[in-house]
């Protein structure tokens, strides 16, 4: 099968229950400037997008949920991953 | 695990079943939901010390003993009255088995609890301080993951909070491959106005309790019991009681905490961390023989829906309990405003000497406040273990090999190299007060600002010496770390110890601990150092192997500098100058380093540590230091004083010409002599003028001191006199063997 180049977009966040401190810094800032109390709660992450060329969608996801394990590019103690969006590049 | 029946419904605790008809018994009725779980976590061996206490009573006079001691065991860290006013805190204490889980965060968040320990005494943390333990770092990826990120979180989290870690100590062996040692101490410095204005009680009724800092979440609820369990039966299951540290908040805890101790109407502080919002309320009032009402609603908490169980459990990082004065009340909320704190009026004390905690309208735990503080002990079975008979007995080896390449070889070795790797990661000048950098001196050494004292502190225990001998190991470590500030010209002042161990229901485990202790106790008393505070961390097993780690029980030292004048630093000054070793050199190398690097060795008969000469040795160093005679100094240590030498010689790229004749016991071996690891010894450098002075002070003080040879500007170490031949070693050479392992193991 030819090769073609595929998009993976992955977003890095804390686990629900542990603490996220620089969402917790910028709720804090919001609420401290007032005019923004209905911002309740401000969680984020870390946003990660992957070129990669390889046979298929489900082939390019593989290798990017692999290497985000095996290289511990994210710390599956306190982090879950999400893979945004997958799309062949254009 | 045990399983207990409650108002007709099961439930787990950690508690015995004894434990449990005793808490029944104790109210008269069956515990709340609430209440069960806040004895469960006060009763769990981490906060109640339920195994140790017993034998820990040994240190419990310290207070009384010295007149300079201010806080002695019992309180949240050991303080001194250092003169002109000043007070000095300071404390270490375990995070092992988070970081043995989650390396980053547990080591990061340790530092965190360290440096709320020393802020809840009133004064400002000033350093930091990290013995670690891993194993072996060569072809084992699991020690070196561990490795790199505990070094990381460590330099992440000190940094950020803008605290200096100044010193700190590792050894790398394989009964620490699966449960490192992460072990942090941290120095206070404040008036002792501060320190009298914020004890950790709530002495009087009427106050206003309050909560400071971060929110209250789910996570780590159960951490401590966590802490109080080997890790093979908790690890993966009860992975969310891993921390996430936030040093930015953390440093503007500190801030508005010491603003608000200044005003004077804080009366009562107490920091949150394991046991939560149950420790922190049940100690103040309990310790402080008073009572209080708190309402959790009060309390804001990260997400909605939070149990009171929850809340009262939880061990969210960055929270602080601060007991303010009613007058006081507004001035203190408007410093925590001020630095944009988070912060809730959860309750007030009273003389009821009852912790009553409501869910709202909801009596939730209604309890006489020492009740939870007061759990019950357990007189442990100690035995010696068996197997240390055949180790002991081991010999060492003919000495077959060449000398020059063992020497290249153990300065090369993972236990005694070069540790830049490690402290080049940590901002250890922030702050301005440090004086003596990390490599130039045995000890960390600070500056007391707008005084001329100069304070000097060291860490660290050898745990090979330990694991053969608890007793002589750990009066060996308080040689070596009270050697190390010496060294650097300070006057030992006080210790405090973090005693890491396996599983004390193992008897075998139990007796190390037990004869660590008792070692540390014999060892202080004779040689007038106060124990001011510890820390027990029981539990450290290899879930894989099934045994314990090599008994740690962690030592550090504080001492005092009078003058900065009498500091004193390791490298070799000048060519040209005389080299003596002072302090007896004897057979010792059972658990040496020769041992293991060359010989792959563990046993051997350890070295022995003999008071009355280690005392005449001090007494001569600081004779020596009165007459200012010394240029340099090194404690003799891992490796021998051959290593020490080849140490000293790095910084200024300086040689020396060695003779060794009648300097050792004809029935010493060569390899004996250099590398033997006797406590109690220093390498010293004074002007060739001062030679006789020395040799009569010697005879004076009735210690072993010889000239073992003159500094050369040719950067070389000739070792002649040896029953072998002359050695000849380049200190290139041995720097760059001394500088590589650490970087080429870790590939950066």
């Amino acid at each position: 099968m030819a090769l073609q180049e595929f998009i993976v977009e992955v977003i890095i966040t804390n686990k629900e229950k542990a603490r996220d401190p620089v969402g917790e810094t910028i709720k804090r800032d919001l609420l401290a400037k007032k005019g923004y109390d209905m911002v309740s709660n401000v969680r984020s992450g870390q946003y990660l997008r992957f070129n990669l060329n390889t046979e298929s969608e489900e082939r390019a996801k593989n290798i990017v949920e692999d290497l985000l394990n095996k290289l511990r590019i994210y710390n599956p103690v306190t982090q879950n991953f999400r893979i945004l969006k997958l799309q062949k590049e254009s | 695990m045990t399983k207990i029946k409650l108002n007709g419904e099961e439930a787990h605790v950690e508690m015995t079943k004894g434990e449990f008809e005793r808490v029944k018994e104790l109210l008269g009725r069956d515990p709340s939901i609430t209440e069960l779980g806040a004895f469960d976590v006060m009763w769990s061996e981490h906060c109640s010390y339920k195994s140790s206490r017993p034998k820990l009573k040994l240190f419990e006079d310290a207070e009384a003993n010295y007149d300079y001691v201010l806080a002695g065991p019992g309180q949240d860290a050991g303080v001194i009255d250092i003169g002109d006013g000043y007070a000095l805190a300071f404390r270490i204490e375990s995070h092992n088995h988070p970081s043995a889980i989650e390396p980053y965060h547990g080591a990061a968040t340790g530092i965190g609890g360290i440096i709320r320990d020393i802020l809840c005494m009133g004064v400002r943390p000033i350093a930091l301080l990290d013995p670690l333990r891993f194993g072996k770092l060569k072809n084992n990826p699991h020690s070196q993951w561990l490795f790199k990120y505990v070094v990381k979180g460590i330099a992440d989290y000190g940094n950020c909070t803008g605290i200096p870690t100044i010193g700190g100590e590792v050894e790398f062996d394989e009964s620490f491959d699966s449960n490192c040692l992460i072990n942090v101490a941290c120095i206070g410095l404040g008036t002792i106005e501060d320190f009298k204005h914020a004890p950790s009680r709530a002495y009087n009724a009427g106050d206003y309790v309050i909560l400071m800092g971060g929110s209250t979440g789910r996570d780590g609820i159960h951490g401590v019991t966590f802490a109080s369990r080997t890790l093979t039966e908790i690890s993966e299951a009860d992975r969310p009681a891993v921390q996430i540290g936030d040093p930015f908040t953390k440093k503007l805890i500190i801030e508005a905490t010491l603003e608000a101790v200044k005003t004077g109407f804080v009366r009562g502080l107490k920091d949150l961390g394991g046991g939560g919002l149950t420790c922190a309320t049940s100690e103040l009032t309990g310790d402080g023989n008073t009572g209080a009402k708190v309402d959790l609603r009060k309390v804001f908490t990260r997400e909605p829906g939070m149990t009171s169980y929850e809340i009262m459990l939880s061990e969210s990082q960055e929270r602080m309990t601060f007991i303010v004065k009613p007058e006081g009340l507004d001035t203190v909320l408007d410093i925590f405003r001020k630095f944009e704190m988070s912060f809730a009026v959860i309750g007030r004390t009273n003389d009821s000497k009852v912790l009553k905690v409501f869910d709202g309208d909801n009596l939730v735990v209604n309890l006489p406040s020492k009740a939870l503080s007061e759990s019950p002990t357990f007189k442990r079975q100690e035995r010696r273990p068996l197997y240390l008979d055949k180790l002991i007995s081991q010999k060492t080896p003919d000495l077959t090999l060449d000398l020059e390449e063992i020497i290249y070889k153990l300065i090369a070795s993972e236990n005694i190299c070069n540790k830049e790797w490690i402290y080049r990661q940590y901002d250890h000048e922030v702050g301005v007060r440090s004086v003596v950098k990390c490599g130039e001196g045995d000890s960390g050494v600070l500056r007391i600002i707008g005084t001329d004292k100069f304070i000097s502190a060291s860490v660290g225990v050898n745990s090979k010496h330990c694991f053969l001998d608890p007793n002589e190991g750990t009066r060996g470590g308080l040689v070596e770390e009270c050697g190390n500030v010496i060294a650097n010209g300070a006057k030992p002042m006080a210790m405090v110890n973090c005693c890491n161990f396996g599983n004390p229901e193992i008897p075998e485990s139990f007796w190390y601990f037990s004869k660590a202790v008792e070692g540390m106790n014999d060892f202080c008393r004779t040689m007038r150092i106060p124990i001011v505070g510890g820390n027990v961390s029981f539990y450290n097993e290899d879930e894989v192997k099934k045994t314990a780690i090599k008994a740690t029980p962690m030592i550090m030292i504080v001492g005092l500098i009078e003058g900065e004048k009498n500091i004193i630093t390791l490298p070799f000054k000048k060519a040209g100058d005389d080299l003596f070793l002072i302090g007896e050199t004897k057979a010792e190398l059972g658990g040496s380093e020769y041992h293991s690097v060359i010989y792959d060795l563990e046993g051997g008969i350890p070295p022995k540590v003999d008071e009355a000469k280690i005392k005449a040795t001090w007494d001569i160093m600081f004779e020596l230091y009165r007459n200012g005679m010394v240029k340099a100094n090194h404690d003799v240590n891992k490796g021998g004083f051959i290593i020490t030498i080849a140490e000293m010689c790095f910084k200024n790229y300086l040689g020396a010409e060695l003779d060794l004749n009648n300097c050792f016991d004809e029935n010493i071996r060569d390899d004996e002599f250099l590398f033997s690891e006797s406590y109690g010894r220093f390498i010293i450098e004074t002007d060739t003028n001062d030679h006789d002075t020395i040799l009569k002070l010697a005879k004076k003080y009735d210690v072993n001191v010889k000239k073992i040879g003159v500094l050369i500007s040719n950067p070389e170490i000739i070792v002649k006199g040896l029953r072998n031949n002359d050695i000849k070693l380049d200190v290139q050479k041995l720097k760059e063997n001394f500088d590589s392992t650490i970087p080429n193991l870790m590939e950066i």
